[in-house]
């Protein structure tokens, strides 16, 4: 069960989308959306397998057309907060079903996603957090 | 008249119209974390001392919450150029202030979509424009613009040319389909009337006639 093939969407390829990609299409069937074309350069210069598309992801109705729901998981990780919560929310009103998390980049904005009931990650939270924990764990070693 | 209007962000429009919600004797506040914007609403305190710029990141959720709003407040406008922002701020302001009006500037037709999920209401001037352009290519005037029941009924602006069927006619006497009917009649000199079936329409006259939208060929058909 644990080794079943998704079906994982990611929408932005940036630095955060594109490694996530990477990653993932070792064993999974990866779809990558970014507006820029451009972007897909860091997939294809590091032997991505999966599916890239070209769509401006400010376009609310075209993401709504793109039948999320046949995903196991979508990461939406632009680095846009505002961005991210509006295709969430947008994409949650939808169809509640879909299962999916969101990138927040500034940590003051964790709380409009939690009043919202938002899956969300905050990478510079973990960060810090992580380099706490390692800094305490040196410590008392 | 003295309301109470938010304007959230923006530039040029929002300089423009805090200025007319001044003069019509309103209070405005402005909030913005941008310093040129700021900048550009500070010109209008010479004039208007009671405009307040509030220096503020409107996706604050603790400032929202926090938000004095006692007095009567009209409406919040928030009218930045990007959309997934003015989505975040409405949405919150709709968590905090469900009973105040929420008007939100939608930049791309696109999005308009998710800003009625949460009903606020929407301006779209993409959508405006097309439409302009739209009914200005197929009929004679941009009239349809003003209408809400545009999808089911035309509203439509004739202007009676020479040779045209209805030229120096009865109103009577010119035989329109069922669901139409003639609701104002303009002369050439700008005299406006509510014709009735003895008015005679003229040459030059400009005729607004109310149809449903599948006897709009018919109408001209029975005009022109």
């Amino acid at each position: 069960m644990a080794n079943r093939v998704k079906v994982i969407i990611i929408i932005g390829c940036g630095r955060m989308g594109s490694e996530l990609a990477l990653k993932l299409c070792k064993d999974h069937n990866v779809i990558v959306i970014d507006k820029d074309e451009k972007s897909f350069e860091r997939l294809t210069k590091n032997n991505f397998v999966g599916f890239t598309k070209i769509l401006d992801t400010n376009d609310m109705a075209a993401l709504m057309d793109l039948n999320l729901e046949t995903a196991d998981m979508v990461y939406i990780v632009t680095p846009d907060d505002n961005l991210n919560f509006m295709l969430s929310y947008g994409i949650k009103k939808i169809n509640d079903k879909i299962n999916l998390v969101s990138r927040v980049n500034d940590p003051e904005k964790k709380a409009i996603f939690t009043k919202a009931n938002l899956d969300f990650f905050c990478p510079i939270e973990d960060s810090v957090n992580n380099l706490v924990k390692d800094l305490e764990r040196n410590q008392y070693e | 008249m003295n309301r109470t209007f938010y304007i959230i962000e923006g530039s040029g429009l929002a300089y423009s119209l805090a200025k007319k919600l001044l003069l019509l004797g309103n209070k405005v506040f402005y909030v913005s974390n941008k310093k040129s914007n700021l900048e550009i609403l500070d010109g209008l305190k010479v004039n208007f001392p009671s405009l307040e710029l509030i220096n503020q990141d409107p996706t604050d959720i603790n400032w929202i919450e926090n938000l004095d709003l006692d007095r009567k407040v009209e409406a919040m406008i928030i009218i930045s150029e990007d959309d997934a922002f003015n989505f975040v701020v409405s949405w919150l302001l709709k968590q905090f202030f469900e009973e105040i009006k929420i008007i939100a500037l939608v930049n791309s037709p696109e999005d308009e979509i998710v800003f009625q999920s949460i009903k606020v209401e929407t301006i779209v001037p993409i959508k405006w424009m097309e439409k302009l352009i739209e009914s200005s290519l197929i009929y004679e005037d941009v009239t349809e613009f003003f209408n809400p029941y545009v999808d089911k009924l035309s509203v439509l602006e004739i202007t009676i040319d020479p040779g045209d069927k209805a030229d120096s006619k009865k109103l009577k006497e010119v035989k329109l389909p069922q669901n139409a009917i003639i609701g104002v009649l303009i002369r050439k000199n700008g005299e406006i009337m509510v014709p009735n079936g003895e008015t005679s329409i003229l040459l030059g006259d400009r005729l607004i006639v109310l149809a449903l939208k599948d006897k709009v060929d018919e109408v001209v058909n029975a005009l022109k």
